[in-house]
């Protein structure tokens, strides 16, 4: 190709033109990618909700029962639960769906759930969105839809009496979206130790209803409406989600309820979480403050390796970085082991 | 029609077990904590496994027996945070709200520090009293039974 033909503004337009649309195309592809991710994570998370609530109900007395409120992404139109003594012969609409006992969010997903039985089988619902369930324990552990539909609605359920963590929404205006981002927050915090492995100790729950909040350089929400609204679901922290595309208003923590910056990383969760459930400190100098107690910061060294500054610049934190020094990109990403045992010491008390 | 009235007087029966909750408004400045008001709502309070904090909120019943106790501190320290850095806030004159069960017999909820009873609250009478509405539920309860009752009856004499 001649040197005239490149340089020439046809050719840069044209160029300008593809360049555009490769990144539109792979933009588009991304967004569906990820919104494809997070609707897997929310139909994982329910199927893992109710596969735990069975699993509850065989070590209850008979009697005892759990109704449950989920949501399910908009294109499940279907819900669907397969005991073992299923007839090819009896159902020939649901045939094409058909690969075993379990759960089935047709047309999407289908997970294999033992251990509970049916009043009859498949048992199925329509659902637009929200559906309740209702599993009790009988002779054996019966599954079964319910009309009563709660304030309270669950994204990740596994028993009782555990560390329950309420969303709050601040200003989403689609309920849907909401419910995929508080999911998404759900991953996330399951993916970080010391919670990976204490994961049978968290129940997530939501509530629509939104509430007030500031946003000048943080979020600052009304406390009042905040646990008016958890007190609909069984509750010891709050989560309220302010949707943002960027990072530049600040979170906060205080009490035992975190405001969200969506647009921030979503390991911010996790941060704050440290603040509010281990009253872990920053492991990052700040100016104007001039005491800090927090198993995390100490004025002396007290482990073998020490680093300078944490909350103040004359205490010493025991990791170069960690979740409460810094999170995101170019970030180690975890809890050192001190934040660790003192969190571990904390959910030692659910077990 | 029998398995109608069931459902009917059961949920009436799981309306009123339902589980009552106070959201206690606290105030504190320079130091200070003082009890405000008292809301009852339907709902849960924290389990409040994990005790910390200075200050006791304790609920006593009119033999001064203690119902329900717990240990807190003022939320007056606000964590500010974003991927590029943080703040601490320090709170001075500010409402903060706590949940905390609900007693049938509770007479008094204190904020206690060091054995020292900084701020008190009576619990609200007609919050207390639900006689009136028990026995509204049940001459209710008992008028749909009869009712039904009469109905039924109304209607084999029609046959007759």
């Amino acid at each position: 190709m001649k040197r005239g033909v490149i340089g020439s503004p046809a050719f840069i337009i044209i160029f300008a033109v593809l360049i555009i649309a490769v990144i539109l195309i792979f933009g588009f592809y991304l967004v569906n990618k990820s919104k494809e991710t997070a609707e897997k994570t929310q139909m994982f998370n329910v199927y893992s909700s109710i596969k735990n609530a069975i699993k509850e109900m065989e070590e209850l007395e008979e009697g005892s029962n759990r109704k449950l409120t989920f949501n399910l992404p908009a294109k499940v139109k279907k819900i669907c639960f397969l005991g073992e003594n299923y007839n090819k012969l009896n159902y020939v609409d649901f045939n094409d769906y058909y690969q075993g006992a379990g759960v089935y969010f047709i047309p999407e997903e289908y997970y294999e759930l033992d251990g509970f039985e049916l009043e009859k089988s498949p048992l199925c619902l329509d659902v637009n969105g929200k559906f309740n369930v209702n599993i009790e324990k009988k002779e054996n552990v019966i599954v079964s839809f319910d009309k009563v539909s709660l304030d309270c609605e669950n994204v990740y359920y596994n028993k009782e009496n555990n560390i329950d963590v309420v969303f709050v929404n601040h200003n989403f205006k689609n309920d849907e979206e909401f419910i995929k981002v508080a999911n998404e927050y759900v991953q996330v915090f399951f993916s970080i130790e010391p919670f990976i492995q204490n994961k049978e100790l968290f129940n997530f729950h939501l509530t629509r209803e939104k509430v007030e909040c500031s946003e000048d350089i943080y979020l600052f929400c009304d406390n009042k409406e905040i646990k008016t609204r958890i007190s609909k679901c069984p509750n010891d922290y709050a989560v309220v989600l302010s949707k943002h595309f960027l990072p530049g208003i600040r979170s906060s923590a205080t009490d035992n309820i975190m405001v969200l910056n969506t647009g921030d990383n979503k390991l911010v969760l996790l941060h704050e979480f440290g603040h509010v459930f281990a009253k872990l400190a920053d492991e990052y100098i700040l100016e104007g403050v001039n005491k800090v107690d927090a198993v995390n910061c100490k004025g002396d060294c007290e482990w073998d390796e020490c680093f300078e500054g944490c909350t103040l610049s004359s205490y010493y934190r025991s990791s170069e970085d960690s979740l409460m020094n810094s999170y995101g990109f170019n970030s180690l990403n975890e809890y050192n082991e001190v934040s660790k045992n003192e969190i571990n010491k904390k959910l030692g008390v659910y077990k | 029609m029998k398995a109608r009235i069931l459902m009917f007087i059961l949920l009436i029966c799981s309306f009123v077990l339902a589980d009552d909750v106070l959201l206690l408004n606290l105030h504190y400045k320079d130091g200070e904590v003082s009890l405000r008001s008292q809301e009852l709502l339907k709902g849960y309070s924290p389990d409040r496994m994990i005790q910390e904090g200075d200050y006791d909120l304790v609920i006593k019943d009119k033999g001064n027996k203690r119902l329900y106790s717990f240990n807190f501190d003022i939320p007056n320290k606000v964590y500010v945070d974003s991927s590029e850095g943080g703040d601490v806030i320090y709170l001075n004159d500010f409402n903060f709200y706590l949940l905390v069960p609900y007693y049938r017999d509770a007479k008094n909820i204190a904020v206690v520090k060091e054995d020292k009873v900084l701020s008190n609250l009576e619990i609200k009478d007609e919050q207390k009293d639900y006689t009136i509405l028990y026995l509204f539920l049940v001459l209710l309860l008992v008028g749909i039974v009869l009712f039904f009752v009469f109905l039924k009856i109304n209607r084999n004499a029609y046959k007759k």
